[in-house]
């Protein structure tokens, strides 16, 4: 691994302190590893065309204009203005568990993602807005351009601790509810409750036209179930407990489980959400690389 | 434990740790209580995961708990070494073979079949056994004979070849089988070699009734157990190697029947013989050899078991230790063709008379009579026969025996002597047990307390009966006692039978002392009083014989030395009492040879040359007043000679011979084995090196631990599926049960 690229790492990120310097030490490590700037392609709005000269990018040809006067016109864009980004970040119990293996809890790997795509956005001088939740919102941080904003909005992920149990749910009816402004809607979470409450939620969402990205985090033990000795397992969230030997239900679990990550993909594609599985032993480019590629392509689509 | 677990199993002390069969479930209990907690958040897909498989989990915990508990206890039974009875050969094949050959070498097993002699045949069956062993196996070699050594191998050898040479060492010897202790010696051999279950017993014999039939009594219900322990230890196969229908006559005895044998004095010799087979036999060759030289030749004839004697005289023409041998034809059991005597043969017979009343009137001392009884001459001095009389008296006075050289004499007399002392009783001892003769007359001198303290002592002592109180009075003469010889039977007065003119039984005592308790010392009575009461006991003592008159050897007590009977009988006693310089040293097979010497010889070696002429040295022992080698035992039959070096300078003859008991050659049919000696005995019989493998007989039964080995390797399987199994269940599953795992899997899918 590169230097710069070393932030991107959870387990590096798991030994600074500081949110916010760590959402630029992981932006800056993934651009830097870039060979051109993600910024654009995504926040700005068509201005004006330009002549091709070696080196520009060939998406940008406007191959319309190309077809009736036979020259390469690239096509130029403004940056948008009105842009606001959400970021709901599950704050629940389930979301505080972290396994042997892994150096970040989901909660702390989804304020790390929430953090390092917020400083990417109001680096665009756009806005950033934040809500916390477990089985209500806890916090809500109106969405805001000013890169002092990042700031505040660490501040509140930083300071809000574990929670309660979780209703996705209810709490999605109630965010779309109070998100008036049309914009890109991020939700970090592990997703843990009733499928189909969701598929409400999110729906919702949708219905007020946002665009959503669903970047459910998980922890590597919760898809691998590693467990061998005989364990007693203490469920979160006012779940029972279960004592048992886990070899012989591995199989089982990983079927239930695979089952339900199968269930959030499908719904996801159903009401045309991107939908990501973010283990905590990964790298967060991914996250990243996931929110940019999502944002272009819905951008071009929507052209 | 149950005893008949020990039908079931070798070592079924180790089924105590059939217990720990429960210790997977004790572990699984405990192992339930040490448990790892963790928080976990994805908790409703584990509860779901785990309602949906619930009772599958259930099965495969009690599966893989049983599969553990059947691990151990798998792993006790086969160490256990669980016998296969019945169960074919299936799980033997393969397996190495302790096999333990018992060969009878017995001298019946010395028959000749043709050319082929008996043993050959059996070594010929056992090398057969021996070469079928492959590389693994264990051998022991036993040969059954009563002379050792019996265990040829002892340690098990895995080399085939060093057996067979042993085995080709072997010979057959003149003696007889020893079956229970070469049996009994056979079976601590069968725990030697532990790590190896399967075993053999071949016991190769003939089957002799002699050897094998050894009645219902103690000895065969020995042999039954004995031989019911082999089985029960190991595959006991019983093969016969034996001929029926043997013909065979032998020598059953030699012997001398002159009590001193005389130079130039016909010597009677009785040749004993039997025809042992069960049809008669005629016209055999009996020869007589002395000193290797044939002296005379019969042909006899006899009936099916019938017994006869043929009598011989030959002359002996030199004084000295000779060698006498009886030699039959040729038939199918050599050893009991030749028998031997030795005889001692003497021009005279040196006699010391003691005489305790010294002194008197005319024939006043008590040795006169005696002295003209052992050497009668007329009454110008010479001779009363032709012959020079071989018997040849010294007379001393009491007081002087203590100095006598007691080897110098055949015999001593003692002539109413008052009493010994412990030292002449000892050296008396010593000289009775060497062959020399001793006899005691009475008189008015004999202190009685003495004699029966000293030399009666309870039985002990040399005296054949303790002596009482004096019976009739010779001054008053109004008792009077007369000889009966009864059916003379003793040889003392076996030459008086027929001749009634010798006057025996008109011989007049007037007194005479009490004898008693005779039986108590081993003396017996040669001639009684016509009441009833003993006049002449004899005992004997070694080699030798002590003899006791209860009456006068004078006129004293008795008018008997002026009676005709006197002079015949003084001499028979005399020969009779000497016979154990008579050199007839009759042994058997087996036994030691011992002789005693002058102490003067000290611990000097002695050559001992064996019949076949290898000589060997054994050194003599001196114990007190005595000396003595001894050598053996003797393991064949003939001739030994003993050269005992100066001061002494003199050989001694040994003639050792064959025991005839092995002579009947008539041995048992598998049937009547089967119904006899081996009744209710499981065992295999047969007359080849049978292939137990092979081997279809009902009677046929696998050795002991032919379940340990496939035991183990089902053990190393079920151990590799247990991992596998808690691994992932359903693979070992697949391992163990492919059927069960098929239908599992097809039920979930």
């Amino acid at each position: 691994m590169e230097a710069h690229q070393r932030y991107l790492d959870p387990a590096t990120l798991a030994k600074l302190s500081g949110l916010d310097l760590k959402a630029r030490l992981i932006v800056e490590g993934y651009v830097s590893g870039l060979h051109k700037s993600p910024f654009r392609g995504f926040s700005i709005e068509f201005a004006e065309h330009r002549e091709y000269v070696p080196g520009d990018d060939l998406r940008y040809v406007d191959w319309k204009v190309f077809g009736k006067s036979d020259r390469i016109y690239l096509k130029q864009y403004e940056e948008e203005t009105n842009f606001a980004c959400w970021f709901l970040v599950d704050t629940s119990e389930s979301m505080s568990y972290r396994s042997d293996g892994a150096a970040l809890s989901k909660l702390d790997y989804a304020r790390h993602v929430a953090a390092a795509l917020a400083y990417l956005v109001l680096n665009q001088q756009d806005a950033v807005g934040l809500a916390t939740f477990d089985r209500g919102v806890r916090s809500f941080v109106r969405a805001a351009t000013q890169p002092t904003h990042l700031k505040q909005l660490c501040h509140v992920m930083e300071n809000d601790g574990t929670g309660d149990d979780t209703a996705l749910g209810p709490i999605l009816h109630e965010l779309a509810e109070r998100i008036r402004q049309r914009g890109v809607v991020v939700l970090l979470s592990d997703l843990f409750d009733d499928v189909e409450a969701l598929r409400l939620g999110l729906k919702h969402l949708r219905h007020r036209r946002h665009e959503v990205i669903v970047l459910q985090v998980i922890d590597p033990a919760e898809q691998d179930f590693p467990f061998a000795d005989p364990t007693l397992f203490k469920g979160l969230e006012g779940l029972p407990e279960l004592m048992t030997e886990p070899r012989s239900l591995r199989e089982a679990y990983r079927h239930e489980f695979e089952n339900f990550l199968g269930e959030v993909g499908a719904l996801c594609r159903d009401l045309h959400m991107d939908h990501v599985t973010l283990r905590t032993d990964q790298p967060l480019d991914l996250a990243l690389r996931t929110f940019l590629s999502a944002r272009s392509r819905r951008r071009q689509d929507a052209r | 434990m149950f005893p008949w677990l020990a039908n079931l199993f070798a070592s079924p002390s180790l089924l105590w740790w059939v217990g720990l069969a429960g210790a997977p479930l004790v572990i699984h209990l405990l192992y339930r209580r040490k448990f790892r907690e963790t928080p976990w958040a994805a908790m409703k897909f584990l509860l779901e995961a785990a309602r949906k498989n619930a009772r599958r989990l259930r099965l495969e915990q009690l599966l893989l708990l049983a599969l553990r508990m059947l691990l151990i206890l798998l792993a006790v039974l086969a160490l256990a070494e669980p016998l296969v009875k019945q169960a074919g050969t299936f799980f033997q094949a393969g397996l190495p073979v302790h096999r333990v050959l018992v060969l009878d070498a017995s001298a019946s097993l010395g028959a000749r079949v043709g050319e082929e002699e008996l043993f050959s045949r059996a070594r010929r069956l056992a090398r057969e056994i021996i070469e079928r062993s492959k590389p693994g196996d264990a051998l022991n070699l036993v040969r059954l004979s009563s002379l050792p050594p019996r265990v040829i191998v002892q340690t098990p050898s895995f080399s085939s070849a060093s057996v067979l040479e042993e085995l080709d060492r072997l010979e057959v010897s003149p003696a007889s089988a020893g079956l229970l202790a070469g049996l009994e010696e056979t079976l601590p051999l069968l725990r030697s070699v532990p790590e190896i279950s399967r075993k053999e017993v071949y016991v190769l014999s003939d089957y002799q009734r002699a050897t094998w039939d050894l009645g219902s009594g103690d000895e065969g219900a020995r042999l039954r157990g004995v031989l019911k322990k082999i089985g029960d230890a190991a595959e006991l196969v019983l093969i016969d190697t034996g001929e029926p229908g043997l013909s065979n006559m032998g020598i059953t005895g030699i012997e001398s029947l002159e009590a001193v044998p005389i130079v130039n004095r016909p010597v009677r010799v009785r040749v004993s013989l039997r025809n042992f087979a069960g049809e008669g036999v005629s016209d055999r060759d009996l020869q007589l050899l002395v000193d290797d030289r044939l002296v005379d030749r019969r042909t006899v004839s006899l009936a099916a078991g019938a017994e006869t004697s043929e009598l011989f005289t030959p002359l002996v023409d030199s004084a000295g230790p000779h060698r006498v041998e009886a030699r039959l034809g040729d038939d199918p059991l050599a050893f009991d063709n030749r028998r031997w005597l030795t005889l001692a043969v003497k021009d005279r017979v040196r006699v010391l008379c003691v005489n305790g009343r010294p002194g008197g009137r005319g024939a006043g001392k008590g040795t006169d009579y005696l002295q003209l009884a052992l050497s009668p001459r007329t009454r110008r001095g010479g001779l009363t026969t032709g012959e020079r009389s071989v018997l040849e008296p010294v007379i001393i006075n009491d007081t002087d025996f203590g100095g006598q050289d007691l080897s110098l004499f055949d015999c001593v007399w003692f002539c109413d002597v008052r009493r010994l002392t412990e030292r002449e009783i000892s050296l008396l001892e010593v000289f009775a047990r060497q062959g020399g003769g001793v006899v005691f007359g009475v008189g008015d001198q004999v202190q009685v307390r003495d004699y029966n303290d000293l030399l009666y002592r309870d039985g002990k002592g040399l005296l054949p009966a303790s002596l009482g109180e004096r019976q009739g009075d010779p001054t008053l003469r109004d008792s009077i006692y007369r000889f009966d010889p009864g059916d003379f039977a003793h040889p003392i007065v076996g030459a008086f039978q027929g001749n009634p003119d010798a006057g025996l039984e008109s011989t007049i005592s007037y007194a005479r002392l009490a004898a008693k308790g005779w039986e108590q010392a081993g003396g017996r009575v040669a001639l009684r009083f016509d009441d009833g009461a003993p006049a002449i006991l004899e005992k004997p003592v070694g080699l030798g014989r002590v003899i006791l008159v209860t009456t006068s050897l004078d006129e004293q007590w008795s008018l008997w030395p002026l009676w005709p009977s006197f002079v015949p009988l003084v001499q028979e006693i005399t020969q009779v009492a000497s016979m154990g310089r008579g050199g007839q040293r009759g042994r058997l097979v087996g036994d030691s040879l011992d002789a005693a010497v002058p102490v003067a010889v000290g611990d000097a070696s002695i050559e001992i040359q064996r019949p076949g002429g290898e000589r060997d040295q054994v050194r003599a022992t001196v114990e007190g007043t005595e000396a003595g080698f001894v050598f053996g035992p003797a393991v064949e039959p003939g001739v030994y000679e003993a050269r005992i070096p100066p001061p002494l300078l003199k050989t001694e003859l040994f003639a050792v011979n064959f025991d005839t008991a092995e002579s009947r050659l008539a041995n048992f049919t598998p049937n009547e084995l089967r119904e006899g000696p081996l009744a209710g005995l499981d065992v295999t019989l047969g007359r080849t090196a049978v292939e137990p493998e092979v081997q279809s007989s009902s009677a046929f039964r696998p050795a002991s631990g032919g379940l340990t080995r496939p035991l183990l390797y089902l053990l190393l399987y079920l151990l590799f599926v247990e991992q596998a199994m808690a691994w992932n269940f359903q693979a070992g599953l697949w391992l163990l049960c492919p059927p069960l795992a098929a239908l599992l899997w097809w039920r979930r899918g």
